[in-house]
This record gives C-alpha cells, structure tokens and sequence, in this order.
C-alpha cells in the first residue's frame, strides 16, 4: 500500500478517537468526559493541519502534537486536581483517586475528577499513539490497534452487557483514518482513466476495508466476552429470567403454615433487614422490576453513604431463591456458587447454572453498610438525583385527591427528609389498618383506594403508598421486598419465616443515599416485628435498624474489599485477585491483539508456501511472497516479471540474496510462462532463504517493523480486495 | 557451420548482436533503431520508416543487407513507376522463342524501397502484395522470393503534394514503423569524421549470410507463447480499438505482429518463453503507425505513440497466475 498523506488526516484522527471512546459510554455515566477528550484531540488536530502549512517534517510535526496533547492534559489535570502546592503531586493523587474510582466502583461510574482525568490520559495516548503510527511510521493499518482498545478493555473488564454495536463507530473511524491516510484509492484508480471509476474504487475500497474490519471483529468478538457472559463465570445461556417477587411475598404472608426461612447471626447482635430485592418501577398496575444490569465487579462501591459496617452469617433453610436475602447496602458477599449484582438496585442474583436452586441450605456471610442516619440528618436532607429515572415517576392515573392528601400530609415539612417523615408518621398513624385480607394488587388504584377509602392493607400498601407520596413531592422511592429480622433465638441469632416477609420503601435522599422506611404500622398478628414500636413515637429514624450508633461513620471505602460476590471459600480480602485475573485477561487479549501482525504475516507465509499448489499457482503464490519480503524490508521492488525485476534488484542487493532472487524468479517465469516447466520443488526453501538474506541486510528497527508490523499484509489485503 | 541446421536461440542472440554491432559502426547514436531493424528481419516481417530526408534511412537498410551478406535492392518510387518494375515481367526472348521472366527490384533480401508513397496506387499494391505473400504471379508461374526476404520502405511526411500516402490497409502491412530522428551532436560529429575517410558503407562487413538469417527466424518460431501472453496481446490491441482518442484501432493482424515482434526478444534474451516485459518492448513501434487519432487527439497534440504508450501501461500484465 503506497502512503499518502491527506492533509486533514489529523482531522480525521481526532474524529476517530472520540468515536473509538464511544465503547465508554456504558461504564462512564454523562457525557462531561468527551466534552474534556474533545479538548485534547482538538490540540492534536489543530496543530496536526497548522504545522504543515508551514512546510513542517512530519515527524516534527507529530512531536509538536504530542507537546500540545501534553500542554492540554497538564492544563486538564490542574484544573481537574484539587488544589496543591505541588502539581506533580496534585496530578499523581489525581490519578490515584481515578484508579480506585475503576478498581471499586460499579459501571456506570460518576465522572468523578479522578475518572475523567484518566480518560483524558487515555485519549492523549491513543491519539498521539494514532498520530505516530499513521502520520510518522506511515503504517495506517495499524490505527486499529489503539482504536480498539477501548473496546477491548470495555468488552473484557467491566460491563457484562456491552453492546456488539458499539463497535461500529471504531470501525468507522478506522475506515475513515484508512481513506485519509492512504494512497489505496487513488492507486486503484490510476488505472481507470474517468472520473466516475475514481469514486466506484473508492468506494470499494471503503466497503472492502469496512467488510474486512467486521470480518474481523466477528472472529475476534467469540474471543472476547461480550453480552453478559464472562469467561471465568460461565452463567446460564441467555439472559436471566426474574421471578416477581412481590408473589412471593404474598404467598409466603398468607400461607397458613408458617415455615422457616433461615436464620442469621450478625457482628453486631442487632437485627437486620434481610432485602432480597428492590423494584423500582411503579407502574398503574403495580410495582415491578426493572430489567437488571448484571455486574460482578465494583459491588462495594455502587453504593457509597453513611452506614454502619455490619457482617451477617447467614444460614439458609431449604428454600429456593434467585435471590440472595442480604441487608442493604451489601459490600462483599461470601457465598458458593456464582453470584451477580445489580449496581442501580443492590440486589443479589444468583447466575450459575442452577441458579434457582442455589440458596438451597446455602451459608453465607455479608458484609453491609446498613445506613443509619439520625432524625436531624433525614430533616436535613434534600431530594436526592441521579438515580433511575423510573425510581421517580408517579405511576399515571393517580386520583388527583391523593395529590391533595398528600400536600396536607406534608404541609410544614420545609425539606424533602422532613416530608418523608411526616409521610411515615402519616400512614403509621391509627388512621390505617393493617389487614393481610386486602388484594394483593399495588395497582394506581389499589393505593388510591388504600389511601383514600379502605385505609386497610397490609406491608405492600404501606410501601406502594409512601412511594407514591413520596415521588409525587419529588422525592426518588423504590420498593424493597425481603424480611422483617424475625424473632431473637436464646443463642443470639435470629430466625427468620415465610410470615417474616416483608416490603418497605427506600427513598434516594441527599448526602444519605437510599434510606429504608417503616410505614407498616406496628400490628399484633403477623408478620410480627419489634422494630417500629421500639422507636420513639414511631416517628424515629425508620431504618430497619435502631439508631443507637451515636456517630455516623464516614464512608467506608475498602478498595481492597471484594469487588466480586463470585462467590469462592476465601475471605473477603482476598477477592481483589479476581481483578487482578480480569486485568491480566485483558493485558494478555492486548498482547495477542499487538501480535496479531506478525502471526497473521506468518500464517500468510506458510499457506503461500503450502506444498500441493499447482505449478503455476505455486510460483505466483511464492512470487507474491517475495513482493511481500521486499516491502516488508521497506525495498521497492519495481513493476514486472520477476526476470527482469531480480535483474534490476541485483545490484542493490547483497550477493546471496541477489543470486537467490535471480533462481527464484527463473524458476517463477519458466513455470508461468514457458511450455514446459520447471521443477518448483525448492521455491519455498529458497523463498525462505532469501527472507534470512533480507533481514540479515536490514537495520534493526526494519527487522523489528518487518516481524512486528509488517508493511506488506496491506498490500496483501489491496490484492485480495480489489482483485488486482 | 552448418547453416540450415536450426541455430540454438543463445547462437540466434549472438547473432543478432553482431549484425547490430556491424551496422552500428556506420549509424551512429541509433541503437533503438537498429534494433528494431533485426527484430523485424528475425520476425520475417517489413519495416516502414517515416522520416525527413538524409538522416540515414538508406544508409540503415544498406548496412542491414550488408552485414547479412545478401542482396539488397532499391527501388526509387516514382509516379511513372510500373508494377513490372517491381515485380518483373515476361519478355520473349527471340533467340528460345519462349517468353523468359525478367525479375522485378522485389527479387532481394533486402528490398529498399524509397519514398514509396511518390508510386501510384497500383504499384504500391504490388509491392503490398507480394510483401503478404513472399511471391510473385506472373503468366501463370509462380516465382517464390528470396529468404529472407524483408522491405524496408521509406516515406517523407513533409512534402506530401503529388503522392499518395499509404492507406491505412497497406500500413498495416508493415510490422513495424520507426522514424529515424536527427542525430545527437556528438554522433554527428563522429559521423563527419567518419566520412572524411569515404564510402562508410564499404567498411561494414557481412557477420553472417542469408541462409543463417533465415534459419535463426525458424528458430525464433519455436518461442513459446503462453496463453496468458497472448491474452495480454489482445487485451493492448482492444485497449486501441476502445481507446477514445483514437478513431481507428490495430488489426488482428496487428496481434499477430506483435506476438512475432515479442518472440524475437524473447529470443534475443537467451528465452525459449516470452514474457509481459518482450511484449511491451515493441508495442509502440508495432502499434503505432496502425491507429488514426480523432481530430480531438490531434488538435491537442496527442500523437499515436502516447496514445499507444498510455494504453500499454495501462493494460494489466499477467505477472501474477
């Protein structure tokens, strides 16, 4: 492939970064970031078409573009940096906080400083990295390599559901950076004498490198693991199917035999909450789940608020569950068989191959940070944002008297956590009457009518109706459906039944995150539960758990913690190898991707030099191989016949090397073109010998890009492409 | 020696270096020229030469005849020239009482045949037919020409008034068209000072003789042409026929040629196979002269040779199988 530089190749370098970060999309939430590698591919690009204009050397102009790259990422980084004497060191706890954001936390990510810092790094590499191997080393094929890279390490590391799709605007780029930056278009035209031929090849070139880019991308992608499935956690085929959990819970309060559930022993010996799963979408027909992002890396950090760090023993009766009971908000899990969490809700899914049979007599232990705010800090609280839109949206056909009641309920709460708690305060008041005899349904209408006329339900309604209050004064509620924490057994654990199951609100508050709710008034008769009446005039903090840590915790950020409940006998502490292993995985993909050249280049060798070719098919395949050997060594090898041609390249070449080119091109001519033929029974050896003469001859650095990178497997490409 | 044993195609090469190292000494800075010259005497066809008086023309053909060591005639083309003169006639002679066949100019190895569009149509198509034909019918005998047997006739494309150009038919009849040029100063001067000494044209010396000649051309048709050569011929001669700017492309004929023209160089470099490159090396010289340009090419100064030239770089070689 002949090289040519289009001037606004730097253009088009940019354009195709920015697009081959699209694969961040899933894993980076906002788009704040582009907006930021924008910056940094403009100063690329920028100088990249200024420079030349003034009759710059290429490679000067490349290292002019790495320094404005650099200039814009320092100036980035200070910005982004908080302020600090030192800027190195600004940087460097910059970069720090962006690798324990990736290390510990869920996709999406916020686009925390540190994140985006990162990326702009990134970006910097990748388009200085493009520009240095498409403008200075004129090997544009290779553009795919840091193009792809984002896509490689999103596909392999973090998402589980990455889109194949968000290939396509890499390709592109590719194609584009191909067009711009090579001669292949006009080289296939120099033949065509009309204008209209110029645009019809170059178009076949376009869609030939496009078909070959997909091409392959189909043979890479079964190497990678795309979807949902990952190498290490062989899961299920085809996407998981959630039970609805709220029939469950309905079957388990109203079946006449109470069973046992399991039982738990906490760090603590306080009682917990036992959530199995939030629905945060409440549609006019009730609540419901929402389809799950499962992830199994990043779970201690997809929730980071206030709480108290608790650990939970769990032992499981002999009771199916897709889901895992674990107080909320779980930070590690330590459990058999092969577990997956939802980042948006924190529920545990279990995704093994007998995934619904997996809780069967399972222990299991979990870590949580159970969140614990005061009553000062819940009236404090604004509405929280950020989270799933759905966890906002009153569900359509809403009695407008509802609204009213509602607006009443809160009339002097001047803040969204005051609201909340005059919302609580409201249902657990004599007012309304728990009865398991109400129907079953959280429908727009059951709670209109809940509210408004029946005023009996039971823990559903509750729930159903604060979320509805609440998100119609603006405040984020979900539904969390699990247990009650049962009743206290002499040896301190407690133990949970069927008639234990439970549903209670969690409202998305300012500074405090999801804060669970107890609307469920105190009730004799099942479910039985101490917790409401033990707090003050039930209008205490409604966490699950007593308020009785004085101080709040800050954050407790493990990076080291498990950021996996793929569920292995070791402790905790030790998981962080599991991202260890992803980040080897993904090195090594990279490795093969890097060599992917040079085994390529090889493998086209030996299918050329295959023996069992037909004479003549043999000599222009081993022709074609010695092509390929000159320009690999970066010798022109002018147009002809090979007698002619190893006639003219004697003189530039070394003695052996000119004299095998001389018997390899006699032994080719006579077999393509004479009556008789030739014995071709040495060509690949002598073809073989005379790829050692060349590279004996070249300098190093072309030794390295001919084994590395070899220059040729375009020109192969051109030829199987375009027929030529 | 033997001489009508077939030479091997090393001894034709040979060969034809010493017949052009032979003329080279009295055609100075010509190498092109006299090379084509061989290559059509082994490839037993005619050579038109197009060109301004005294650059040589006669001199080429004479020194050809010479090193061959065979006969060479002229004949200087006029409007009163008959088609007898060429050919020959019939007389009576007296003495047998039987008429006797006088042999025209055309009974030579070499035939020169000068300024050849100054003739009248009629002769210039005898001389045409027996060109095609290597004979001559008169009165019913059938006389075989001389082998070898090659014309080389000239033309002045100045003063065209008063002659009759060559239709395009009977150029085609040619093998190949050269144009002799001026000399490089160097060469002329050389010439100058190789004159001073008298006839240049005594000092060549025969480096061969006919029967030789003529035996290195039955050599030379045991080249090989491979079927993808002879794709290739016929794709650079439908490349003329489709070519835009020209009105008129070459003949099958002209394939023919050119196939004949490329085994001679094949020959000449020690192959028994021909190769894209021995194809290529003629075409313009082969091509040329057969193809009209449109009045477009003309008026902008598009001369055959470019045009031919243009669609041989043009047409894909099978180097690949």
């Amino acid at each position: 492939m002949r090289f040519s530089h289009h001037p606004l190749t730097s253009v088009v370098i940019a354009a195709a970064t920015l697009l081959s970060l699209m694969p961040l999309a899933p894993m980076v939430r906002g788009s704040g970031h582009l907006l930021e590698a924008g910056f940094v591919v403009a100063a690329s690009a920028a100088v990249g078409v200024g420079l030349p204009l003034l009759r710059s050397p290429r490679l000067l102009v490349v290292l002019a573009q790495a320094l404005a790259v650099a200039g814009v990422v320092a100036w980035r980084g200070l910005g982004l940096a908080p302020a600090a004497a030192d800027p190195l060191a600004a940087l460097a706890a910059l970069t720090a906080d962006g690798v324990t954001a990736i290390r510990t936390g869920a996709a999406p990510v916020e686009p925390v400083p540190g994140i985006v810092w990162l990326i702009i790094v990134l970006t910097a590499l990748l388009v200085v990295a493009l520009e240095l191997l498409v403008s200075a080393l004129e090997q544009p094929a290779w553009a795919i390599a840091p193009l792809a890279l984002v896509y490689g390490v999103a596909a392999i590391t973090v998402v589980t559901d990455l889109s194949f799709w968000y290939l396509l605007p890499v390709v592109a780029g590719y194609v584009a950076v191909l067009l711009s930056a090579t001669g292949v278009a006009e080289s296939a035209t120099g033949r065509a004498s009309r204008p209209g031929a110029y645009l019809a090849s170059r178009l076949q070139v376009a869609v030939a490198f496009g078909a070959a880019a997909l091409a392959l991308a189909l043979v890479v992608a079964p190497l990678l693991p795309l979807g949902d499935k990952q190498p290490w956690n062989s899961g299920p085929d085809g996407p998981i199917q959630l039970s609805d959990p709220t029939v469950r819970l309905e079957q388990d309060l109203k079946r006449p035999a109470d069973s046992e559930v399991l039982t738990y022993r906490t760090s603590d010996g306080r009682p917990a909450y036992l959530r199995t799963v939030a629905l945060p979408e409440l549609t006019p027909s009730g609540a419901r789940l929402l389809p799950m992002r499962l992830s199994t890396f990043g779970l201690s950090q997809a929730h980071t608020f206030p709480g108290d760090e608790v650990e939970v023993m769990v032992s499981m009766a002999g009771v199916p569950s897709e889901y895992l009971p674990v107080p909320f908000a779980v930070d590690a899990i330590d459990a058999a068989g092969e577990w997956s969490f939802d980042p948006d809700t924190l529920s545990v899914v279990a995704s093994g191959p007998d995934r619904l049979e997996q809780t069967i007599d399972l222990d299991y232990t979990v870590i949580s940070t159970m969140p614990s705010p005061s009553r000062e800090e819940i009236e404090a609280a604004g509405a929280g944002s950020g989270v799933l839109a759905a966890t906002s949206e009153v569900p359509e056909g809403l009695d407008s008297r509802v609204t009213a009641m509602t607006a009443e309920v809160v009339a002097g709460a001047d803040s969204a956590g005051a609201k909340a708690l005059a919302i609580q305060e409201y249902l657990r008041s004599g007012a309304f009457e728990y009865s398991l005899e109400a129907p079953a349904s959280t429908g727009t209408d059951a709670i209109s009518s809940f509210l408004l006329d029946d005023r009996s339900g039971y823990c559903i309604h509750f729930a159903a109706a604060m979320i509805t209050m609440a998100r119609i004064e603006g405040i984020p509620a979900r539904m969390a459906v699990g247990f009650t924490p049962g009743e206290l057994l002499e040896d301190g654990s407690y133990r949970v039944t069927a008639h234990d199951a439970h549903a209670w609100p969690e409202l998305f508050l300012d500074d405090l995150g999801w804060v669970p709710f107890e609307p469920t008034p105190a009730f004799d008769g099942p479910p039985e539960y101490t917790d409401p009446a033990e707090q003050p005039t039930g209008s205490a903090s409604p966490s699950p758990t007593p308020t009785t840590s004085a101080s709040l915790e800050p954050p407790t950020v493990e990076p080291t913690a498990a950021p996996t409940p793929t569920l292995r006998p070791t402790a905790p502490g030790q998981d962080t190898d599991v991202s260890v292993v992803g980040w080897v995985v993904a090195g090594l993909s990279l490795l093969v991707l890097l060599a992917l050249p040079a085994l390529i280049r090889i493998a086209l060798r030996a299918w050329r030099l295959r023996p069992g070719q037909e004479r003549r098919a043999a000599a222009a395949a081993a022709w074609a191989e010695v092509e390929a050997l000159f320009v690999d060594v970066g010798r022109d090898l002018p147009d002809g016949s090979p007698g002619p041609v190893a006639a003219a390249m004697a003189a530039d070449l070394p003695q052996r090397a000119a004299a095998t080119l001389r018997e390899i091109a006699h032994t080719v001519e006579v077999s393509q073109f004479s009556r008789t033929g030739t014995d071709i029974g040495r060509l690949p050896a002598q073809v073989r010998a005379l790829r050692a003469a060349l590279l004996r001859d070249a300098t190093p650095a072309v030794r390295a890009r001919a084994l590395l990178v070899p220059p040729s497997l375009l020109l192969a490409a051109r030829r199987v492409d375009l027929g030529a | 020696m033997n001489q009508t044993a077939i030479p091997s195609l090393t001894e034709v090469s040979q060969l034809a270096g010493r017949i052009a190292a032979e003329m080279a000494r009295v055609i100075e800075g010509k190498d092109r020229q006299i090379r084509t010259v061989v290559t059509v005497l082994l490839a037993e066809g005619h050579l038109l030469i197009e060109d301004v008086p005294g650059v040589g023309k006669t001199v080429l053909a004479k020194s050809l005849g010479r090193a061959i060591s065979g006969d060479v005639k002229r004949i200087q083309f006029t409007p009163d020239l008959l088609p007898s003169d060429v050919t020959g006639v019939s007389v009576f002679n007296q003495s047998t009482r039987e008429f006797e066949f006088k042999p025209g100019g055309i009974f030579a190895h070499i035939v020169l045949g000068d300024e050849i569009n100054r003739a009248s149509p009629k002769t210039q198509s005898a001389l045409l037919e027996a060109m095609a034909e290597g004979q001559v019918s008169a009165d019913g005998h059938t006389y075989r020409l001389a082998e070898p047997f090659m014309v080389i006739a000239t033309q002045n494309p100045i003063e065209m008034e008063g002659t009759y150009p060559l239709p395009e038919a009977q150029r085609d009849r040619f093998m190949a068209r050269i144009t002799m040029g001026y000399p490089a100063r160097q060469a002329e001067v050389a010439m100058l000072e190789h004159h001073a000494g008298g006839d240049q044209l005594s000092t060549v010396q025969p480096v061969t003789d006919a029967a030789a000649v003529a035996a290195a051309a039955r050599a030379i048709r045991a080249v090989y042409v491979a079927p993808v050569i002879n794709d290739y011929i016929v794709a650079i001669v439908e490349g003329t026929r489709r070519h835009p700017d020209l009105r008129l492309g070459a003949s099958p004929r002209a394939s023919l040629h050119l196939m004949r023209a490329a085994r001679v160089e094949a020959a000449l470099a020690g192959r028994d196979y021909v190769i894209p490159e021995d194809v290529r090396a003629l075409a313009v010289e082969v091509l040329a002269h057969r193809v009209l340009p449109t009045v477009e090419a003309q008026v902008s100064r598009r001369d055959p040779e470019t045009i031919v030239r243009a669609i041989v770089e043009a047409t894909q070689a099978p180097n690949r199988g």
